[in-house]
């Protein structure tokens, strides 16, 4: 890659160990390859700072570091690293989500080569669809119809650094408060016109020290994803207007959230009770078609009886 | 009478049945759970091999984490095989490893002196725990003991 071709940017708060094993895991390749990675940490203390700094003394010049001050808002550091990153191209990552650039580097080279607005990985749907192991896009409603679910991943778009302003992400930031990032990527298409590739590989690990994500250690996994996903779907420009049907239930169809065995471990981890359900009723017959009976016949069930069954399912339970 | 005693044997075979069964559900789901953490033990100790390997591969010695630190004699908690090999690899290049503390007190005639954690031991300039799944509840357990940094095998392969 060219100097400040394309940054990795890491935003997170108090994980030191998520970061401590994403740094080992992809410094040296991303050294080999000239690729940045650039760590945006809100935490409350300086253990991931003395991580990072350690890094940095024993040689990697191409990791950098930027402290904010506790508690700042995911979308407030994604709106600095979309902003003001100043590279060619940008690849927001969530601190659990390892990218395996080794894996991914040739063909990430080809997508920059080719100028591309946005690169999508993701590994959703059937693969035999995707010749070649990829599609590409010039019409954005198409693209935002089949690529919607892996845009929203942390990790899953490579975004040209010149296209986001501050004008248009302040826009989606109080248009569509914590999803202003996927929102972004329609926004700024909302012409029709877009010039992207999905890629259907694995790109990415899963951090062996990760076991939940933010919003299910906060109780609000139902809530994001059935409530606040399906209005950031209605609230896309009208150009979407199309596909919106389709992505109100995309989310679920390609991640299993509703499905009858991750029910059960929702139940049995607090993320589904009776209060949640009845908050997010409304939303969940919208995102999901699973029954509402089914979700009464869980929800009535104890929590100790849900996480034995939620066992047999084949999950693995940790405590929240 | 024999209706009622048939009756009787017929509800008692079906409590002693459900007895049963619920008994191997409760069973079975204790032991799907243990075993799931035993399949979570051994992606850490994949990850941890796999990264230590690819250290080896690259020249990068284990024993730059203790000089970087300032740390010259360490003791070692979990004498298995991650343990040896930290302290096969450690020794070679200067780090002291003054005694390690393991469950099997007999099983190893080795340089490196067992003790139990009632023994009265010198002081280090760290202790390096080899079991990373259970850092947190060994760390509360001897860090009354130690006034030195309790570190876990994984924040030095990681770190190096």
């Amino acid at each position: 890659m060219k100097d400040r071709e394309l940054l990795i940017a890491v935003p997170t708060a108090n994980h030191p160990k998520l970061i401590m094993f994403y740094l080992a895991k992809t410094l040296d390749a991303a050294l080999k390859h000239n690729i940045d990675i650039c760590v945006y940490d809100a935490s409350s203390n300086d253990e991931t700072e003395k991580i990072v700094q350690k890094r940095i003394s024993q040689g990697y010049h191409n990791l950098k570091y930027k402290k904010y001050p506790e508690n700042t808002l995911l979308e407030n550091r994604c709106e600095d690293i979309y902003v003001n990153s100043g590279y060619g191209y940008v690849w927001l990552c969530g601190d659990g989500c390892v990218l395996n650039i080794d894996k991914n580097i040739d063909i990430v080279r080809n997508e920059i080569g080719k100028k591309k607005d946005l690169i999508c990985f993701g590994c959703f749907g059937n693969a035999s669809v995707y010749a070649d192991g990829y599609k590409e896009y010039t019409n954005s409603v198409e693209f935002c119809k089949e690529c919607f679910t892996p845009s929203t991943y942390f990790g899953g778009v490579i975004l040209k650094g010149s296209l986001v302003s501050k004008d248009l992400f302040d826009y989606c930031r109080k248009r569509y408060w914590e999803h202003a990032v996927p929102a972004v990527y329609y926004e700024l298409f909302k012409d029709g016109n877009i010039s992207a590739t999905y890629i259907h590989q694995n790109f990415c690990e899963s951090s062996v020290y990760k076991k939940h994500s933010v919003a299910q250690k906060q109780r609000r996994d139902i809530y994001a994803f059935a409530q606040l996903f399906t209005e950031t779907i209605r609230k896309l420009p009208d150009i979407y207007n199309p596909v919106k049907k389709d992505l109100e239930k995309a989310l679920g169809h390609t991640t299993g959230m509703y499905s009858w065995c991750n029910l059960w471990l929702m139940r049995a981890e607090g993320n589904l009770n009776l209060k949640i359900y009845i908050q997010n009723r409304k939303f969940l017959k919208i995102a999901s078609d699973t029954k509402q009976w089914l979700y009464i016949l869980i929800i009535l069930c104890p929590a100790k009886v849900a996480r034995r069954i939620a066992l047999y399912l084949g999950n693995f339970i940790y405590d929240i | 009478m024999k209706k009622i005693g048939g009756g009787l044997l017929v509800g008692s075979v079906i409590v002693i049945s459900f007895t049963g069964i619920w008994k191997i559900i409760v069973k079975a789901g204790t032991t799907i759970a243990e075993k799931n953490k035993l399949v979570d033990k051994y992606k850490l100790y994949f990850c941890l091999n796999n990264k230590w390997i690819s250290l080896k591969e690259s020249n990068k010695r284990l024993s730059r984490y203790f000089v970087e630190n300032q740390i010259k004699s360490i003791a070692v908690y979990g004498l298995g095989d991650v343990g040896l090999n930290l302290c096969d690899e450690i020794m070679k290049d200067g780090i002291e490893v003054k005694y390690a503390f393991d469950g099997n007190l007999i099983r190893y005639e080795s340089l490196i002196p067992i003790k139990r954690l009632e023994d009265e031991v010198e002081e280090v300039d760290a202790v390096v725990v080899t079991i990373p799944d259970e850092f947190e509840a060994i760390k509360n357990n001897i860090g009354v003991k130690f006034s030195c940094p309790i570190i876990s095998i994984d924040d030095i392969v990681y770190s190096v």
